[in-house]
């Protein structure tokens, strides 16, 4: 009975004494609750009022705010000084109470151990990049040594920037990825001295001509049916090869480092051209739409129009910023593209979207080529254009900036334009 | 701009210059400033810059942080002594053989602002001690043909900063005077604890006080000024200087003269808002009787103040007057970095009410309402902002946007433009917007004021009205003018064009380089050899390989070959180890 | 009891939520030829730096009980390497010396100018420690390499 009352009254001793430890009731302002830019600036606005004595600009574009108030904390960790601008947020602790130790720990609670960065001082730095916000933490050492050695006076240095939601699909691609258990990357592999080649896969065109010789190949990869690689080379100069000249290609899973199919290497001296042939069947865990629906275009009299019309709504979107219409664009072609590569990085899909709209700051118009040549893929499904005059099919222009871009297009069956696939 | 003026005339005023006689332009200046304005405003102005006159002073307090206090042995500071030092002389006058300027034209002004044609070479040299550099204008060419050559003296050569050179009118050539005066020989006075009286040209130096790191020397008005001076310790060694200032009124007063001033602003400062004054003449009136009366404005001491702080703990103090001087001059023309090549061509100017165009006699012909940003000429009648390219529409008298990707002025009034990317050809129109030639260049070049365009693998020279002279057997073309040679090549072999094109000098050495005083090293056969402009060998240098070129105290160029083993100066002399 | 659960509850709520950190340490003699990496090193942060495994958070990992700097593993035809990298405390030093001796026995020693090596050889690995030196004296550590024979 005694033990167990004393226990009752140790207890309560240890809830009275973490309750005053927390200081609950004296830690007003958590900076850890804002959870985007103006959740932040409310927090901002909410101290002004309660301290009438500092004179805070809440409306300002290039505003910076700095507060030395008692109450600020971030998740219970008191903070001594705050930096408030209309984009970040920068806490700086106290040179006491461990406090730079104790901001760490209450930020790996929250997200997660992480290598930290490499920074040219003594000074340890961990930067926690993720959809809403990066946090930025600086663990300066004062007393301390290192990590496993940090001093009482060690303060911590935390920069909050948040970043603009987006609500367009094609900037949200990441959420819709579904990761296996395997993840094979076909690559083709070409080892050779210096010469040009041309890679066809299934009917279709991955390279024409071109002196690359590394080539993803998951991305024409539509079905589990047997595929067949051919690879066609010549001569940098158009000539013969060189006296020495050899040729060796191999198919491998980049994953697992497994070749999948290969030629060995063989000599190709004194030829003006040779071809290859590799044949493997590619198992993937997923498989894309992507023109398998597609109509035959060879026999459309009206091709080159709706080619013409296709880039036009890609000029009209871009330069407008009409963010359905770019996502109507571009979407599958990205999606298909990350999600073969089993892509969840949360960066990808943003990136290129923010790209995409920034062709429109920088740019006054657009030109698409007129003339061109269309090469016919994976029977005739899929198309291809060379551009004649051009450098690519669509340009924006800007003072002193350009960009351009070129697709592989194919009309789904039961409509009447084409899209931009790949 | 009014405040800045008030500051500025109040530092003026209360600064550190001798003012005895020169006073009353300045203040009468300062009074008239006045002229116009509503009292209201100028209440107002008042009340907003005793603000910041007051936060001026406290910043002159203290006479920029330095006050006397005793410096360890181990805190001194050192320097080296005076010594006149015009080794620079000769070579300075040397170096004015490629100066430009660029003009900029604001509210119907014009500044100048000076550099080197050569871009690696930002100002002239800078020599030693005892030596004073001065530019003076002598004969403005204005593009119109006038020549301007009376009150043009005062117009600063600058090479680091844009100074305002008249009204706006474009300038094709400046001709200025550069002129050297160095020290041949000066007087050394020198005045210390035990000895702190000497006379001097009549006059007295007196080393009124010598405590720690501080000086404070008089000299007589009479006495030339010092050209410098520098102050001993005890073991003879010379304190680096760390603040000084130099009055007409004595050092305790300097200060009271802060507070005098600001106390009669601030009495001012009263009167207005009591409205004691009716109107601004009132005002201005006052100003006039009370502002003379100022301790300030009586300097009747006759003697110059000097004040020293130094590194060190001071015991003696050298003064070192110039005793003969010399001068060295040479003229030299300075070029508009822009030529204008068009007898009609007009120039932009930003002015308060919009932007406006001008021609070259400095008439508006063309005026621009809302634009908010100022726009700079690219060439002829092309000009561009951040965000777009323009051409000036004569005949609608506005701009025109061009929506290109780049456009390039060239010298000979040739424009080159890029309609939509970075490896688009380059199309050329003359200063009209009009296209010159149908040809599309993949490469357009300025060597000199050559023109030079590159298409299906040839290069031509292309003229001013857009034809073509085709440099034939030839595959590049070096970057380089000079002695009517450039340097070009066909494969591997290198010769010389001259500026219309004909291979002048055959296509035939294995390495060349650019002439340079009529004169350039080759390689033919298996050695270097020296020619001249028409291709003369003068001699075989016998080496089989060039280094880098050196450079004499001149900056001539001198030719080393094998690795050091023989080495010509620029006049092709093999000079002696 | 019912009581004193719910209280206890109560308590915990009071507390941070925090990481268990001492859980987390790794004592990296354990490690053998034949010690699955990933899933030994699961749940810290570790980086693939051209093939070759790389850990540096000092709060987790111990040789010894040394606080160990950096660690990196690569697989190469000899077998597995293990090189650690400590702090330059003397203290680590002796230590490190003086338990590697008790286990392994004397070690073959190199000792230059500025620098001292000392290798243990065993059935199963090679361990070698490499300082520097100023005039005899330690400066700071260069490396403790351990090579896993392959089988």
């Amino acid at each position: 009975m005694k033990t167990i009352y004393s226990l009752i009254i140790v207890l309560i001793v240890l809830l009275f004494s973490s309750c005053t430890n927390n200081k609950e009731l004296l830690l007003k302002y958590d900076f850890s609750k804002a959870n985007s830019q103006s959740e932040m600036d409310s927090l901002l606005v909410k101290i002004g009022k309660e301290n009438k004595d500092f004179d805070l600009d809440t409306v300002s574009f290039f505003r910076l705010n700095e507060i030395e108030i008692d109450g600020m904390h971030y998740d219970g960790v008191p903070v001594k000084k705050a930096l408030l601008s209309d984009s970040y947020t920068f806490l700086t602790t106290d040179t006491i109470n461990y406090y730079g130790k104790k901001l760490l720990e209450v930020i790996e609670a929250k997200k997660g151990l992480i290598n930290s960065e490499n920074t040219y001082n003594d000074d340890i730095q961990f930067i926690w990049k993720a959809e809403r916000e990066d946090l930025d933490f600086k663990l300066n050492l004062v007393n301390g040594k290192h990590l496993a050695a940090i001093g009482d006076k060690d303060f911590g240095e935390l920069k909050i920037t948040f970043k603009p939601i987006y609500d367009v699909p094609l900037a949200n691609i990441h959420k819709k990825i579904k990761v296996y258990d395997v993840k094979p990357t076909y690559v083709l592999n070409i080892r050779s001295y210096s010469n040009k080649y041309t890679v066809i896969l299934d009917d279709i065109v991955i390279a024409e001509n071109s002196k690359y010789t590394e080539h993803n190949l998951n991305r024409y990869i539509t079905d589990g049916e047997s595929s067949k690689l051919k690879i066609i080379v010549v001569p940098i100069d158009n000539s013969k090869f060189d006296k020495n000249g050899t040729f060796a290609a191999t198919i491998y899973d980049e994953t697992t480092k497994q070749t999948i199919a290969d030629v060995q290497r063989i000599s190709i001296a004194g030829k003006s051209s040779v071809e290859f042939t590799l044949d493997f069947t590619p198992k993937l865990p997923w498989y894309p739409k992507a023109w398998n629906n597609g109509v035959d275009l060879r026999k459309d009299e009206n091709l080159k129009q709706k080619v013409n019309t296709l880039y036009k709504r890609v000029g009209d979107a871009i330069l407008s910023k009409d963010e359905k219409a770019i996502n109507d664009l571009f979407y599958q072609k990205q999606f298909e593209k990350q999600q073969l590569d089993q892509d969840v990085d949360f960066e990808v899909a943003r990136t290129y979207w923010e790209s995409l709209k920034q062709i429109q700051n920088n740019s006054y118009k657009y030109t698409i080529e007129d003339t061109y040549s269309i090469e016919f893929n994976a029977n005739g499904r899929l198309i291809w254009t060379y551009p004649t005059n051009k450098t690519d099919m669509i340009i924006f222009t800007g003072k002193e900036f350009s960009k351009q871009m070129n697709f592989y297009l194919y009309q789904p069956e039961g409509s009447n334009e084409l899209k931009i696939i790949r | 701009m009014k405040k800045l003026l008030f500051i500025y005339i109040t530092v003026v005023i209360c600064g550190c210059s001798n003012l005895s006689t020169k006073k009353s332009p300045e203040l009468n200046e300062f009074i008239t400033e006045f002229d116009d304005k509503p009292i209201e405003e100028i209440k107002e102005e008042v009340n907003k810059n005793i603000k910041q006159f007051e936060s001026f002073t406290k910043f002159f307090d203290g006479s920029f942080a330095n006050e006397i206090k005793k410096i360890g042995k181990e805190d001194e500071r050192y320097e080296s002594e005076f010594k006149i030092d015009t080794t620079g002389v000769s070579k300075s006058l040397l170096q004015f053989d490629n100066v430009i300027f660029s003009q900029e034209f604001e509210d119907y002004q014009s500044s100048l602002s000076f550099g080197f044609k050569n871009p690696e070479k930002r100002k002239p040299l800078e020599l030693g001690q005892g030596v004073s550099q001065t530019f003076v204008p002598k004969k403005i060419y204005y593009h119109n043909k006038e020549v301007k050559t009376d009150s043009i003296a005062n117009y600063e050569v600058d090479f680091i900063f844009s100074d305002n050179w008249g009204k706006a009118k474009i300038i094709d050539s400046v001709d200025v005077l550069f002129k050297v005066d160095y020290l041949k020989d000066y007087d050394v006075v020198e005045v210390s604890l035990e000895n702190p009286v000497v006379n001097y040209q009549g006059g007295e130096i007196r080393l009124v006080k010598a405590q720690d790191n501080y000086a404070y020397v008089t000299l007589s008005d009479t006495i030339v000024s010092v050209t410098e001076m520098q102050a001993y310790n005890m073991d003879g060694k010379i304190l680096d200087n760390s603040g000084s200032s130099n009055n007409g009124v004595a050092p305790d007063d300097s200060e009271d003269i802060f507070t005098e001033m600001l106390d009669y602003l601030k009495q001012i400062q009263k009167k207005l808002n009591n409205d004691d004054f009716k109107n601004t003449e009132e005002f201005q009136e006052y100003l006039r009787k009370n502002m003379k009366s100022l301790d300030f404005f009586h300097d009747n001491d006759g003697v110059f103040h000097k004040e020293y702080y130094y590194y060190g703990t001071v015991n003696s103090v050298k003064l070192y007057f110039a005793k003969e001087t010399d001068t060295r001059e040479t003229l030299f023309r300075a070029y508009n970095v822009k030529p204008f090549s068009n007898d009609d061509e007009l120039f932009e100017m930003n002015t308060e009410d919009g932007l406006v165009f001008l021609n070259n006699k400095g008439e508006t012909e063309i005026s621009i309402t809302g634009l908010d940003q100022g726009v700079a000429k690219i060439g002829g009648d092309f000009y561009e902002d951040n965000n777009y390219f323009y051409h000036l529409n004569r005949s609608k008298k506005s701009l025109d946007t061009l929506l290109v990707y780049d456009i390039m002025a060239f010298d000979n009034g040739l424009i080159g433009i890029q309609p939509e990317q970075k490896d688009d050809d380059i199309t050329l129109f003359n200063s009209d917007n009009e296209l010159i030639n149908d040809k599309k260049y993949w490469n357009v070049r300025e060597v000199g004021a050559i023109l030079f365009g590159y298409r299906n693998e040839k290069w031509y020279i292309i003229s001013a009205q857009g034809e073509e002279r085709l440099v034939s057997g030839v595959s590049r073309v070096g970057d380089k003018l000079s002695d009517d040679r450039i340097l070009v090549s066909n494969d591997s072999k290198y010769g010389f064009i001259n500026t219309r094109g004909a291979i002048v000098i055959p296509v035939i050495y294995d390495d060349a380089k650019d002439f340079e005083r009529g004169i350039t090293a080759v390689k033919l056969g298996e050695t270097y050899k020296l020619i001249d402009i028409r291709g003369k060998i003068l001699l075989d240098t016998e080496e089989d390989d060039i280094n880098f070129f050196g450079e004499d105290g001149d900056g001539n160029r001198i030719y080393k070959f094998g690795y050091g083993a023989k080495s010509y100066n620029y006049k092709g002399d093999l000079i002696e180890k | 009891m019912y009581r004193i659960t719910v209280l206890l509850l109560f308590a915990s709520f009071f507390s941070y939520a925090q990481i268990d950190y001492k859980s987390l340490v790794k004592n990296l003699e354990e490690i053998t030829i034949e010690t699955n990496l990933n899933e030994y090193f699961d749940g810290l942060p570790s980086e693939n730096r051209y093939d070759d495994l790389v850990l540096n958070d000092e709060r987790f990992l111990r040789f010894y009980t040394i606080i160990i700097d950096k660690v990196s593993f690569s697989s190469g035809w000899r077998g597995r390497t293990m090189t650690m990298k400590f702090f330059d405390e003397p203290k680590d030093y002796e230590s490190i010396k003086g338990i590697l001796s008790e286990k392994y026995g004397e070690p073959e020693i190199d000792q230059r100018d500025n620098s001292i090596n000392y290798e243990w050889k065993v059935d199963e690995k090679e361990l070698s420690l490499s300082v520097n030196t100023e005039d005899g004296v330690f400066k700071s550590f260069d490396s403790l390499d351990v090579i896993f024979n392959a089988k």
